[in-house]
């Protein structure tokens, strides 16, 4: 005995422990599938410990009338007995609680039992009598509550009152009274707690229909078919702060849609048996209810009649160029897209065979597919869904998926299709949707299909406009606008047969204007913009744009700087940037555009040309800056231009100071400029030292020799 | 002898504590064999789905998302307001500000005079939606699209708020919706990336787009999104160097893979095998894109559609057209944005402008992809980061007024993917200012997204310094109202 009952001690604690582990990791066990038979036998063993807490209290009202070492000998085996089976009770509990119900009910079960479990354990170590009988009772209550509530979960909560209870919950739709349904529910939950039988205020009871046609101390609640002197409805219009207005203010406000409906059921008649099948089909009321109707119903995922691809065939047939996707984890149905009409092989479809059954959607846009390959396609009988836009096809070569009878949606915009295709879909029962847009099928024909398949919804698309559109302007192929008076100007334009004409005087183009053929040389000393224009037939002439172009002059051979600016997000880069002949464009983001450099008053603008060893002869030298929008005055404080033929002795030729002025952009410009004039010495270097006022950026894009 | 009893019981004590805790081990042990992966450290467990595949069915596979930065008004474009031209001049009621914030531009205003739309209203198609005559062929398309006019958000200036809209959060470093898309279910080309994104600019105030707003933030560096320039190289250093062909590529590709591989083998990093898949998906891209970037064989119906600015790179109206070739193509998600939408003033000379760069675009895009049966499976998602003020920023005349920031109500629409179509949703209060029906926050929007997605927002997580991230934080509810 003494042997036996050290076992049964060891195992309790190592339940007790195995049932602690179990719940602190709850959310990562896993139950295997052959443990879930012991968790399903949790309602036929919960009936031992029940019973054996039950006898355990019976006997605690009998120990005076048995002898006392008998007693002591029952109570401590039932005790164990009863602890015993409580924790296996519970830890099968468990099992089965892991199987996927989170309900709260389900919850409190759970903790109930694993409470008593404990509780009946500690019952094994207590001595005193009080004590023992105190926890004992505890557990008796906390037995009948895990009892009932467990009933509740295999039986249905109201399983011992359903009997008694006479309204069942009726499931709403067109059938049911609107009142009933809709309206009832309404005044329930925003009217009904302060006008029922027992409050009402205002003398107002809106319980049921018949105690509210009785309306208040105010009168009539309601008037059928007059919503402008129904009182209800007046109340609820009434701004919040008004002392009428209901319902009152801090209360739960009715929505926009229960006012329209309540608008709607009083202007329909307000009565209380109305419902949705008998009200005319452009109803108010019956479209507000209907709508409602609607939301209410929830969306479930389709079922198929298949199983499940083989999860290694659907990995095997992924590639590059094909894609087999499972609809969802739940869902056998796959979604196949084949892309790229390069690299198609007429493989990438016949290898689907292997999930011909689960293939519900295919796209085959655009790839250069034959007989055979619709031959197969039409042999996915699940095929519910199929794009072939852009593909080869005729109405002949679509004939074979007539045999997929579950067809739903057909994409066939773009093909060769004509208006013969209508044997075909004649024999899609399921065919909702077909998409014919860009097809060689004539507007009437489109009308006769529509008219023979009235349950199709036929999309034909964009079919032109009547309206003429605007051209876009004619656009630099040659992007640079800095250039050589020996280098092309390239005009181009993107839409074909577009004419586009120019000026090179600064006359406005026409449409006699000289015609762009080819790229053209101007003029540089003109100094004149080329105006452009595109012309088509159908569309609207463009607006003119102009391109001014700069002389870019000489580039010298090497060319250094001293402070590379800053903050600019191209620091590092003036020495590329300054004699890039591109000229900047001034933007909200000037110090960030990679053609500007900005410089300020320590890391100025200082920079030597180099011109090599035959260095050209420079009449001119133009240094080119910009402001900033945010700018006002004058930037540039000094400029200086040194030069020689040696680098370490170069002579300064030229010294600007400017005065710190405000600047009027509109008069003035924003793109700056200094120009210096040099006497003929072919000078090989140039020093040019520019210097912003202190509080000022100076902004440089481009420096020209000329 | 009291002592060898004593010693006696301590030893019985010691034997029996040995063996309890051995029982107490054993029974912890035997619990630990029903917790999968518990010395593996791995960070499956079963509430997890598997990625690259849909929680639940659902129609969308693809979006395409048409960001107005700079947040054009709601008040010119789809929220009418008669009684803001009622109150032409007179002061914001406080009983309908009730002390909200304002940003530093307006909030030292002495008054904030009211001010009614310019341009008019009219109900559009059988859905009777309101459009203003600014978007005339926005206004052709209504019975296709579903205005939600109800959305608010959290931050009051644009690069917050924006940052919010595509990232669920308001600071920088979390991945974009795009890269959650492209962790969630992966490519579907898989010779295109799964995120792509494409800027364009109109003639207003331009505020910033950067590269944080399609950043893969913790998620793998594939996820990132990727962006295509308006010039001849729309993927940059795509196209094989000067002098180097096809075949030439292909062989130095696959001898720097058996490099690679050498590598793997030795150090075992997995970042290696990704960056040869990489290498291998440049490479097929080299085919992919040129076939989907060049406009140039486009039908002229094509331009006739999206507008004359549809062949010119780098415009509103070619980045939608090169959208809807992306789209058709399997690239899973596509951000646009279109900067330029702050009227902070001369909204009356500057909003035509911007609204009609985005117009008949905009329309187009959803009108091409119906035509082709792709609406259904494609979502499109048209809206800004913010709403603007019903008052009046700095000084309001007769014919010229600006709006500020205004976060606590704006209208978006969306179209096709499971979206209900002709349908208005949420209401904002007469003077446009408080939502006072259906409020739909951007959480909210996000959660809905990914639920026409076929993702559960709850699900979709990704484990980064100690906790499970989502694309909703710890918020957002699917909008059951708008799904078709």
């Amino acid at each position: 005995m003494k042997k036996l009952e050290s076992f049964v001690l060891n195992i309790l604690f190592l339940l007790h422990c195995f049932l602690v582990m179990m719940l602190i990791f709850e959310n990562s066990v896993t139950i295997p599938y052959w443990l879930q038979p012991l968790g399903r036998m949790h309602p036929l063993v919960l009936h031992f410990p029940i019973v054996c807490i039950f006898f355990l209290v019976i006997l605690s009202f009998f120990k005076k009338r048995i002898d006392l070492n008998t007693f002591k000998k029952i109570k401590r085996f039932l005790v164990l007995f009863t602890a015993f089976t409580t924790t296996l009770a519970t830890i099968m509990g468990l099992f089965l609680s892991m199987e996927g119900d989170t309900t709260k009910l389900m919850i409190l079960h759970k903790w109930i039992g694993v409470g008593i479990s404990f509780l009946i354990y500690l019952l094994i170590f207590v001595k005193k009598d009080n004590v023992f009988n105190a926890i004992l009772y505890i557990s008796f209550v906390g037995v009948i509550f895990a009892g009932h509530y467990g009933a509740g979960l295999t039986h249905g909560i109201n399983f011992i009152t359903e009997p008694l209870a006479k309204n069942k919950i009726v499931e709403i739709n067109e059938h049911t009274p609107i009142f009933k349904g809709f309206v009832k529910p309404i005044l329930d939950a925003k009217c009904v707690s302060c006008h029922n039988s027992e409050k009402q205020k205002g003398d107002l009871d809106m319980s049921t229909f018949n105690r509210m046609i009785l309306g208040g101390k105010n009168g009539e609640l309601f008037i059928a078919y007059n919503t402008t002197q129904s009182a209800l409805l007046k109340r609820v219009h009434l701004p919040i702060e008004h002392k009428k207005h209901m319902p009152p203010q801090g209360k739960k406000q009715l929505t926009k849609t229960e006012i329209k409906l309540l608008t709607a059921w009083i202007d329909q008649g307000a009565n209380n048996t109305v419902s949705l099948i008998q009200l005319p089909k452009q109803d108010t009321l019956g479209l507000i209810i209907s709508k409602l109707l609607q939301t209410k119903k929830e969306k479930v995922e389709p079922e198929y009649a298949f199983n499940f691809a083989k999860e290694k065939d659907i990995i095997a047939l992924q590639n590059p160029f094909r894609t087999v996707i499972q609809k969802s984890p739940f869902s056998p149905a796959l979604d196949v897209v084949i892309h790229g009409r390069q690299t198609y092989e007429p493989e990438f479809l016949t290898d689907l065979a292997i999930v011909k059954k689960q293939i519900v959607s295919l796209n085959l846009s655009y790839l250069p597919i034959d007989k055979s390959s619709i031959n197969f396609v039409s042999s996915l009988t699940n095929l519910e869904n199929l794009v072939l836009n852009f593909t080869n096809l005729t109405s002949e070569g679509l004939q074979p998926i007539k045999a997929c009878k579950k067809l739903k949606t057909l994409s066939i915009s773009g093909t060769k299709i004509d208006v013969t295709i209508s044997t075909t879909l004649n024999q899609l029962p399921n065919l909702k949707k077909v998409y014919l847009w860009n097809t060689s099928i004539s507007e009437n024909d489109i009308k006769t299909l529509k008219t023979q398949f009235p349950n199709i919804y036929i999309e034909t698309g964009f079919k032109g406009s009547d309206e003429k559109l605007k051209l876009a302007s004619p656009i630099l192929v040659s992007k640079n606008t800095v250039i050589s008076k020996d280098d092309f100007i390239e005009l181009g334009h993107k839409i074909p047969g577009v004419e586009i004409r120019y000026t090179v005087d600064g006359s406005k183009p026409n449409k006699l204007s000289l015609l762009y053929e080819k790229p053209i040389k101007i003029d540089l000393n003109r100094n004149k913009p080329i105006k452009t224009i595109a012309y088509k037939n159908n569309w609207l002439p463009s607006k003119i744009q102009n391109y001014s172009f700069v002389d870019k002059g000489f580039t010298p051979v090497k060319f250094d700087v001293v402070y590379q600016g800053y903050s600019s997000a191209f620091i590092g880069d003036a020495e590329t940037i300054l004699i890039d002949n591109n000229k900047g464009k001034i933007t909200f983001n000037i110090q960030a555009s990679p053609f500007w450099v900005t410089f300020n008053k320590k890391h100025h603008l200082n920079a030597i040309a180099d011109f090599g060893e035959n260095a050209p002869d420079i009449r001119k030298l133009v240094l080119s800056y910009g402001m900033h929008n945010r700018q006002k005055k004058e930037p540039l404080e000094s400029f200086e231009l040194w030069a020689g033929y040696d680098k370490d002795n170069l002579k300064l030729i030229k010294q600007v100071k400017k005065t710190y002025r405000k600047i009027d952009k509109n008069k003035e410009g924003k793109y700056r400029k200094i120009e210096v004039k040099i006497s003929k010495n072919k000078y090989r270097y140039y020093k040019i030292i520019a210097v912003p006022f202190e509080k000022e950026a100076l902004y440089v894009d481009q420096i020209y020799f000329y | 002898m009291d002592k060898e009893f004593f010693e006696h019981r301590l030893n019985i004590n010691r034997r029996h504590f040995l063996g309890k805790m051995a029982m107490g081990v054993g029974g912890a042990a035997l619990g630990s064999l029903l917790i999968p992966n518990l010395f593996k450290g791995s960070k499956a467990t079963n509430t997890e789905l598997p990625l690259g595949i849909k929680h639940f069915a659902s129609k969308a596979k693809r979006i395409i998302m048409l960001t107005q930065n700079g947040a054009p008004s709601q008040l010119e474009s789809f929220d009418f307001k008669p009684k803001l031209r009622e109150m032409f001049g007179e002061d914001l009621p406080d009983s309908i500000r009730q002390g909200q914030r304002l940003t530093g531009m307006t909030a030292n205003q002495k008054s904030f005079p009211l001010v009614g739309s310019k341009f008019d209203f009219k109900q559009h198609g059988k859905s009777a939606t309101w459009v203003s005559d600014l978007f005339p062929n926005i206004a052709k398309i209504t019975d296709d699209i579903c205005v939600i006019k109800s959305m608010h958000t959290d931050a009051i200036n644009h690069d917050p708020a924006l940052t919010f809209l595509q990232t669920g959060a308001q600071q920088g470093n979390r991945p974009s919706m795009g890269s959650w898309f492209s962790y969630g279910l992966g490519n579907e080309n898989k010779n295109l990336p799964a995120f792509c994104v494409l800027l364009s600019k109109g003639s207003g105030n331009g505020q910033g787009v950067y590269s944080k707003l399609w950043s893969n933030g913790f998620l793998d560096s594939t996820h990132q999104g990727v962006q295509l320039s308006a010039s001849e190289d729309p993927i940059l250093y795509l196209n094989n160097p000067k002098g180097m062909d096809k075949a030439q590529r292909k062989k130095m590709l696959d001898h720097l893979a058996e490099l690679n591989n050498l590598g793997y083998s030795e150090f075992g990093d997995p970042e290696i095998h990704s960056k040869i898949k990489q290498y291998e998906m440049a490479f097929r891209m080299q085919t992919a894109v040129p076939e989907i970037t060049d406009l140039s064989k486009e039908p002229a119906y094509i331009t006739e559609m999206y507008g004359a600015d549809s062949m010119i790179p780098g415009t509103y109206a070619s980045n939608c057209l090169l959208a809807r070739k992306l789209s058709e193509s399997g690239v899973r998600f596509v951000q646009l944005y279109h900067q330029g939408w702050d009227q902070h003033q001369n909204l009356i000379r500057d909003m035509p402008k911007q609204a009609k760069d985005v117009d008949q675009a905009s329309a187009a895009l959803i009108t091409d992809l119906k035509q082709r049966g792709l609406l259904d499976e494609t979502l499109v998602i048209w809206g800004g980061e913010f709403g603007r003020t019903n008052y009046c920023q700095g000084k309001l005349t007769k014919d010229n007024y600006g709006r500020d920031h205004h976060p606590r109500a704006f209208s978006i629409f969306m179209a096709g993917g499971g979206v209900k179509a002709g349908m208005s949703y949420g209401e904002t209060d007469e003077f446009g200012y408080n939502i006072i029906e259906n409020p739909v926050h951007i959480h909210d929007l996000h959660a809905t997204i990914l639920h026409l997605m076929g993702l559960d927002h709850e699900k979709l997580t990704y484990k980064h310094l100690g906790r499970r991230f989502r694309l909703t934080d710890v918020h957002g509810h699917v909008v059951k109202d708008i799904l078709a």
